[in-house]
């Protein structure tokens, strides 16, 4: 269950979420959506598909994610957004330009 | 095609569902027999217990994508499916909620008929999206199939009971047992092509 609440603190993940919500949708087509590297994108896939909150199928050369969530964690999902919920994290934690330790391990 | 799916949680939750469900059923037979509870606290424990087993149905049945939609229109099929889970674990809570608080009266009825509404409504809403055009259907994973299969047999199980506590209240015990027949003639032909889906999965490489 932990790794479903660290996947549901980040709002990027969150909104990954969102618009797959919305139908089943290719790698590249939910990284337009944002303004992050295509690293970082990737990290953040991995991390919803170790929480089992997302299943990729792959299409040729494109990957195909769409959601696998259980109506808790979609419960969850909604609390989440309403309530802004992200991980507390401490000045220590946060590196020069402000990333948290999970995103510069990302990069 | 290959396909990465992460089942794990919600296989183990439905066999933990059945297993604590079988244990409940076994402990209120035996404390009634030996004469610790009361008709009416056996009946009242019982089906707190199917309202449960409804409830985590209700829950990772979008997980399993039990009822899919394949080949037909993607967003359409991921709203019918977040709305089936949705629809079951309501009503799993709703059927929890009259037999912990209502009194006694009329409860088996109220009580089933709360259930055979949230079976009506995933039905009518899953056979309008059936009634949509269909294109070509993708290649399924037979290990998922076997899993969405054996939750739609606890899911038909839990249906049935719900009309057969709708038939006992209205008409009595006879046609109730008579449906209780029809429920296992019926659920051997649902069980044959479950039991095929299984094999496939067993003979499958992408099998877990």
């Amino acid at each position: 269950m932990s790794a479903v609440f660290k996947a549901l603190s980040d709002p990027t993940r969150r909104r990954v979420l969102e618009l797959l919500k919305k139908r089943p949708m290719s790698a590249g087509e939910l990284a337009d959506q944002f303004n992050v590297s295509k690293p970082t994108m990737s990290a953040h896939f991995a991390v919803l598909r170790e929480a089992g909150l997302v299943a990729s199928e792959k299409h040729g050369k494109s990957v195909v994610y769409e959601l696998q969530m259980s109506v808790l964690e979609d419960a969850l999902l909604t609390f989440a957004q309403a309530f802004g919920w992200e991980l507390q994290v401490g000045p220590a934690a946060l590196g020069r330009d402000g990333d948290t330790a999970d995103e510069r391990v990302e990069r | 095609m290959s396909t990465q799916t992460h089942f794990g949680r919600g296989t183990y939750a439905m066999i933990l569902a059945v297993l604590a469900f079988l244990a409940v059923v076994v402990a209120v037979a035996v404390a009634k027999k030996l004469g610790y509870i009361e008709v009416l606290e056996a009946k009242r424990i019982g089906a707190i217990a199917i309202g449960c087993v409804l409830i985590v149905a209700g829950n990772i049945a979008p997980k399993l994508k039990v009822f899919s939609g394949q080949g037909f229109d993607a967003a359409r099929v991921a709203g019918a499916e977040r709305s089936t889970g949705w629809i079951l674990v309501l009503a799993g809570l709703a059927f929890v909620g009259l037999w912990l608080l209502a009194p006694s009266d009329d409860l088996m009825t109220y009580s089933s008929l709360v259930g055979l509404c949230a079976f009506g409504l995933v039905g009518a809403m899953w056979a309008r999206l059936a009634l949509s055009p269909r294109e070509a259907a993708l290649e399924t994973n037979p290990t998922a199939q076997a899993k969405r299969m054996a939750l739609k047999q606890i899911l038909f199980a839990l249906f049935w009971v719900f009309a057969i506590f709708l038939a006992d209240s209205l008409w009595g015990d006879d046609v109730s047992r008579w449906m209780a027949v029809g429920y296992i003639i019926i659920a051997m032909f649902i069980a044959t092509p479950g039991l095929k889906l299984r094999k496939r999965a067993d003979d499958s490489p992408a099998s877990e």
